[in-house]
């Protein structure tokens, strides 16, 4: 395989992506898709249960990708991948009828959760931020504080929290997610507040 | 951060902290359970945040052993690059393959335009027929003037023979205005646009009423065809206005004409 320039490999996917609108420049894409690749077959794998429709997916979603671009820009790559691989697998299934998803009750795609990186740099200092984090944990419901806490605090592994609570590790993981979101809805409804 | 903070604080703001998304590597450690624990809990940390990556770990946990997972990936992501790299080539030629079928597509375009019949042709086409006979023939007999063999033959629709024998017929009786009528609606059957012209004209100029609206239709189609199309469009006029048997066909020939 020829190797990435090292340049690529430090770019990031918006950068990227901008490289290749700019320039058709085919390396940038080449580097999304061994960034990304693999996770998009474990994805599709999940909801198509075989590996060769998988990789045949993998390469549908990147060819599909270089379409996009001509028309648009992405500004969330990885949400973007995300939704599209999950939509691309349902539309297969669907077409091919040979299996029925049901999710789990209660099972929630979380989206704002991969917007990690949207500012939550709120605006009331350092000390401010550990107040506003700490009046949101408290309002929390026990399990997710304490799962957060076990995470975060003592750093424990989700198969640790879950011995420890008596849990599945699916359900410290939900824990885990469901109580990071509201912290950063609460947190978010709390600077909204702040400002106004 | 702030290292004044004490460490029971710091923790918190770690919820929010970056980080990125599975390597292959992690990807197929993690799930085959083989991460030491400190790279396993980062590993765990981001997978609260990524639906992408944490749905990728399920996909792959139920593919063993650990090289199966290795294998697929790798092969993917070989084969990947090399169809990716030969699509993106085929890709570079789209525009010429574009460029190719819209020449193509101008050249159809003018063969088309420059083969194609001026809208008054075609309309020439439409609109003329030969008209009926109304020279009365004595049936059950053999036709006995030159003008009823003419007739006979332009009856059974050969109008070759009938141009013919109605031109002998009108070298004998040259004011004979049915048979100067016939002969140029016959020599506009065969597109022969002057004489058709000349005989329709004579026709009118002689005053006879029972041929004139006959005459003036086919002097019309026969200015059509001879690409006279002011003059086609002013008789076309006259005999709208006239309201005679072909008014009708002559306000639908201006109407298209129009357009």
């Amino acid at each position: 395989m020829r190797p990435l320039p090292n340049d690529k490999k430090r770019r990031t996917d918006s950068q990227l992506l901008a490289d290749y609108q700019r320039s058709k420049d085919n390396s940038a894409l080449d580097a999304l898709f061994l960034r990304y690749s693999h996770l998009v077959f474990g994805l599709c794998r999940k909801y198509l249960d075989d590996d060769e429709e998988s990789k045949d997916a993998v390469m549908e979603i990147f060819e599909n990708l270089i379409d996009v671009l001509e028309k648009q820009s992405i500004s969330h790559f990885r949400a973007w991948l995300y939704t599209v691989t999950k939509n691309h697998c349902l539309q297969k299934i669907r077409k091919s009828r040979k299996a029925c998803v049901v999710y789990a009750p209660g099972e929630k795609i979380d989206l704002i959760c991969m917007e990690n990186s949207v500012s939550l740099h709120l605006n009331y200092g350092i000390d401010g931020q550990i107040d506003a984090l700490e009046e949101a944990l408290n309002r929390l419901n026990e399990n997710q504080r304490t799962c957060l806490e076990l995470f975060y605090r003592e750093k424990k592994s989700y198969r640790e929290i879950a011995t420890m609570l008596g849990m599945e590790v699916k359900q410290v993981k939900s824990h885990l997610q469901n109580g990071k979101r509201n912290l950063k809805n609460r947190l978010s409804t709390g600077q909204e507040d702040g400002n106004g | 951060m702030d290292d004044s903070l004490e460490a029971p604080d710091r923790w918190m703001l770690s919820i929010f902290a970056d980080s990125s998304c599975l390597s292959k590597d992690e990807l197929i450690a993690y799930a085959a359970g083989q991460m030491a624990d400190e790279a396993g809990y980062e590993i765990e940390r981001h997978l609260i945040d990524c639906p992408l990556c944490s749905e990728a770990v399920e996909g792959i946990r139920s593919l063993h052993p650990e090289a199966a997972i290795r294998r697929n990936i790798e092969t993917l992501q070989k084969k990947g690059l090399r169809d990716r790299r030969k699509r993106a080539k085929d890709r570079d030629w789209r525009p010429y393959y574009a460029a190719a079928a819209a020449v193509m597509l101008l050249l159809a375009s003018l063969f088309y335009a420059l083969t194609r019949e001026p809208a008054h042709i075609r309309i020439f086409h439409r609109y003329f027929e030969p008209y009926p006979n109304r020279i009365p023939i004595l049936r059950g007999t053999e036709p006995g003037s030159l003008l009823e063999h003419a007739m006979v033959k332009y009856e059974a629709g050969e109008y070759r023979s009938a141009l013919e024998e109605l031109k002998r017929h009108l070298v004998e009786k040259p004011n004979d205005v049915d048979a100067i009528l016939y002969a140029g609606i016959l020599h506009l059957y065969f597109e022969e646009t002057t004489p058709s012209i000349n005989h329709l004209n004579e026709v009118l100029n002689r005053g006879d009423r029972s041929v004139l609206e006959p005459a003036r239709w086919y002097l019309s189609l026969a200015y059509l065809r001879s690409n006279r199309l002011d003059e086609a469009q002013k008789l076309l006029r006259t005999i709208v206005f006239g309201e005679g048997p072909f008014s009708e066909e002559g306000a639908s020939v201006l109407k298209k004409l129009a357009r």
